[in-house]
């Protein structure tokens, strides 16, 4: 009885594995790695043909995001000019008078209100 | 029935087509494209087919999938049901990867820790990419996902730069198509098409 037990047993442990379909991927875990990108930078023209785009359309939206940019360019450029001019200007003229001094009736009631 | 050609730099993009998600959907447009993938999504193919083909036959010409599961939530509509089509797309994506002979890798990725392997716990064991629901975090999601050493490893600053360009650009892009939201066909298209123009451009710039 327990020697056909003990074989039984023997016999599940050496059991062949389940035949995995044709194909089948088994260097996939599930355990997430980084996936290496390959493949080069994609141009304009490989990223229109990805999304099967004529070339008129892809030249429009070229023309939106060029478009962008230049108004961005533009916007800049009056603040950089700005920056740019503070360095050289002529520093803002100052009154070369002395300030008026308080006097000290006018100090006292300042005190009183505060 | 013929088999889609494989696209080596496409990812198929699983997300909500939803209001609230308009900010991380254009994220992930964004953040792909700074990295040299596009973004593919259900939206771009003409209907006609069944859904379900469609959603196959896109996942099936794509390298990588990223299935976002952040929204799959009861929405108040009754009979109040939750949005099961991200997690179906998933299940999808993973026989996919199993079964196929091409390589096809898939991330999970979610805002908050422990929530989607509480909902699928046949899940346990994989590592999820959590983005906390912010532009900033899918952009890091995405770096983790995604490594690139040909041309240099895109930071998320950088990514955060074409992203801001591309929602700068939106307007106009809309003004163009005539389209009501983000999520239209043409919209979707222009949009990774405006996001290839950005990267090229700041690429010049940087360079």
């Amino acid at each position: 009885m327990l020697r056909t037990i003990w074989r039984r047993l023997w016999s599940s442990e050496k059991a062949i594995p389940p035949q995995l379909p044709r194909g089948y991927n088994t260097e996939q875990t599930d355990m997430r790695k980084p996936v290496e990108i390959t493949t080069p930078y994609p141009s304009l023209e490989r990223v229109a043909s990805i999304y099967g785009v004529s070339k008129k359309r892809q030249a429009a939206i070229s023309e939106i995001v060029d478009a962008m940019y230049s108004k961005r360019r533009s916007t800049l450029s009056p603040d950089r000019n700005k920056h740019a001019s503070a360095k050289t200007a002529t520093p803002v003229s100052v009154d070369p008078r002395p300030l008026p001094k308080i006097k000290k009736r006018q100090r006292a009631k300042a005190k009183s209100r505060a | 029935v013929p088999k889609p050609r494989v696209e080596p730099d496409s990812v198929f993009l699983n997300v909500l087509y939803d209001l609230a998600f308009e900010r991380l959907y254009l994220a992930y447009i964004a953040g792909l494209s700074t990295l040299g993938l596009a973004a593919r999504a259900t939206l771009e193919i003409p209907g006609g087919e069944r859904r379900l083909d469609r959603v196959f036959t896109l996942l099936q010409s794509c390298t990588y999938s990223i299935h976002d599961l952040s929204r799959v939530q009861l929405n108040r509509t009754r009979p109040a049901t939750p949005r099961f089509n991200m997690p179906m797309e998933l299940g999808l994506a993973i026989a996919w990867s199993r079964l196929s002979h091409r390589k096809h890798s898939w991330f999970v990725f979610e805002t908050e820790q422990g929530r989607a392997l509480k909902s699928i716990s046949d899940l346990n064991g994989t590592d999820l990419n959590i983005h906390g629901g912010t532009v900033a975090g899918v952009m890091r999601e995405l770096c983790n996902a995604f490594v690139r050493r040909r041309g240099g490893q895109p930071n998320v600053p950088q990514m955060m730069r074409v992203y801001r360009k591309l929602r700068a650009a939106v307007p106009a892009i809309q003004r163009r198509t005539g389209a009501d939201s983000l999520f239209e066909s043409r919209m979707f298209i222009d949009l990774g098409l405006a996001a290839g123009k950005i990267v090229t451009s700041e690429r010049r710039t940087e360079s």
